[in-house]
């Protein structure tokens, strides 16, 4: 039952019962900066509400794996490696189309459920299942840093290793993330802005404030991951999906390129052993 | 989601029939199917609703404890979720089957009533910093027909809105420290106000239209759903593609806006059936109190 007879101490702890007891939510007491500075019309990090943080992309990073890559979105480190096809265990059934499997480790915490099956139904949607039957399509995803955005950072992660492994997709999917907050888009926010908005105050809330992570497929132009959490209406809301569009697209840009350098020297640029 | 085998004849079927705008049980793509809502049902709790919608089956059941508040938000109470598939809704959710789903479902109604506004949780605390109520949602899966995401959102709704939270008449001082005083009279409570609460609006899509209250064979016929939660003032307090399908943007704008017309209603028949069920509550409980007098005179 989730009534735990927990000590005072406890109950006021952990934010979801459903994390392992003695892991805290690091939050702060001191009061939260605002989200625009008003004097000069940007946010804390110096950026303006509509400008994405700066992204790099690896892939290779990891000799021994099909394939892998490290993408970094603003401080979001996430590292990932695909594993497969490969057959299927023997305690699985039998599948006329592949299976994939996600795992998502989180350092200093730990995802959550739903966000992990949001991944797993995203690159299920991506790979294309009935090239490999019967097999098993392993997604190792580690967090290293969550710095806001690691939704839409593991998906992009998660897209470039599977064009590094050669595994047959039908477009690379890219991630990113907006923050409303009544008043404004913040796209890409940071650690901090997502904690420093308050969705729980009802009162302070009557306008409307809201997460919304989008995952895109840039070439066939459809959503593969969408979430939202808050209080939107429904016009705001569409424009956002726009605004998270035109984002998606600038990183594909990115990733696109590595994809293009990738393809053309395809020896080179994976990282060599010293011998 | 328990899954049901069609054959492609009859998914095929289905399918064309949606097209058309007449589903197999004859409604049209936007009608939902009968169902009641029945309160106290479990008698050891402080409320609880028992939600049916044709075969899909849900208890919910809310408990009400004393806590301490957390520290981030000192002037709250808190409102925890817990969704058991029991395994006599569906074989799948035999051993651990069901708990990819029960996880999902707890999810999407934690971060709704914790970040939407829906309920004011500052009604729910007694004395900032440190006593609060915690209410400890309990949801059981009796039966599932389809769509039980709806009908869970819409029974939590129910239950919270008929859940008695004890009265504090005030705080006493116990060697300097506050203590919460409670009336002794069992009869008097208060009522949550979930006047702003949402309800949850499935809509899978089922070859290319969107469907609202889809059967177990409607959804097997779909590949991806669109959950979105929709909060009696017609503004989305959540959107969640479940599934493997893609789709387009303007696709989800467009079923955005479908749910948002379709939950205000369901809101609105909702609302309407919980005050009724206040009413008939507080009816019987003073019908029970007169018959309690009367029998002392007569002794």
């Amino acid at each position: 039952m989730s009534g735990d007879k927990d000590s005072p101490m406890d109950v006021g702890q952990s934010d979801d019962f459903e994390r392992l007891k003695g892991q805290t939510k690091s939050e702060s007491l001191f009061p939260k900066p605002p989200l625009l500075n008003p004097k000069n019309n940007k946010r804390q990090d110096g950026r303006g509400p509509k400008d994405v943080r700066p992204i790099y992309v690896q892939t290779g990073v990891r000799d021994g794996a099909k394939g892998s890559s490290y993408v970094e979105m603003g401080t979001t480190k996430v590292l990932c490696i695909v594993s497969g096809p490969k057959d299927l265990p023997k305690k699985m059934d039998f599948s006329s189309t592949g299976i994939i499997s996600v795992d998502v480790q989180l350092v200093g915490g730990k995802m959550s459920e739903k966000d992990v099956i949001l991944i797993k139904e995203c690159m299920e949607a991506v790979v294309i299942l009935e090239k490999f039957p019967k097999c098993l399509l392993e997604i190792f995803l580690t967090i290293m840093e969550d710095g806001g955005s690691s939704i839409a950072a593991s998906i992009c992660a998660a897209g470039l290793a599977l064009v590094d492994s050669g595994v047959p997709i039908y477009d690379t999917p890219v991630g990113s993330t907006l923050l409303y907050d009544g008043k404004e888009f913040y796209l890409d926010p940071s650690k901090s802005e997502l904690d420093s908005v308050d969705l729980t105050d009802s009162e302070k809330n009557d306008t409307g404030g809201g997460i919304v992570t989008m995952g895109y497929l840039p070439t066939r132009e459809q959503i593969c991951l969408f979430t939202m959490e808050g209080k939107m209406d429904a016009e705001v809301l569409a424009s956002a999906m726009d605004s998270l569009t035109n984002v998606n697209l600038k990183v594909f840009a990115v990733i696109r390129h590595h994809s293009m350098e990738l393809m053309k020297g395809f020896k080179e640029t994976k990282p060599k052993v010293n011998k | 989601m328990a899954e049901v085998l069609l054959s492609e004849e009859e998914k095929y079927y289905l399918v064309l029939g949606v097209a058309q705008d007449i589903r197999v049980d004859g409604r049209s793509r936007l009608d939902y199917r009968s169902g009641d809502v029945e309160v106290n049902t479990v008698t050891n709790s402080h409320g609880s609703v028992r939600i049916r919608l044709a075969e899909t089956d849900v208890i919910v059941a809310a408990k009400v404890d004393l806590g301490v508040p957390k520290t981030v938000t000192p002037n709250q109470g808190t409102i925890n979720f817990l969704v058991d598939c029991s395994p006599t809704a569906s074989p799948d959710f035999e051993g651990r089957g069901g708990d990819q789903l029960a996880e999902t479902i707890c999810r999407i109604l934690s971060s709704t009533y914790a970040k939407s506004s829906s309920i004011n949780l500052k009604s729910l605390c007694i004395v900032p910093k440190e006593f609060c109520y915690i209410v400890d949602v309990d949801i059981l899966v009796l039966q599932c027909g389809g769509n039980l995401l709806d009908v869970i959102a819409m029974g939590v709704k129910a239950c919270l809105g008929t859940c008695e939270i004890p009265r504090a008449s005030g705080t006493r001082y116990d060697l300097g420290k506050p203590v919460p005083v409670f009336s002794r009279d069992e009869f008097q409570f208060d009522y949550l106000d979930v006047s702003k609460a949402p309800v949850i609006v499935t809509l899978p899509r089922v070859g290319r239209y969107f469907v609202v209250d889809a059967t177990l064979e409607e959804e097997s016929c779909s590949k991806g759903k669109l959950a979105i939660g929709v909060a009696p003032d017609g503004n989305i307090t959540s959107v969640d593609k479940l599934g493997k399908a893609c789709y387009q943007v303007r696709s989800i704008a467009a079923s955005v806006q479908m749910a948002a017309k379709v939950g205000v209603d369901v809101n609105k028949v909702l609302s309407d059936r919980i005050d009724k069920l206040k009413k008939s509550k507080l009816h019987s409980t003073k019908v029970w109190q007169a018959k309690q007098d009367d029998e002392m005179e007569v002794s």
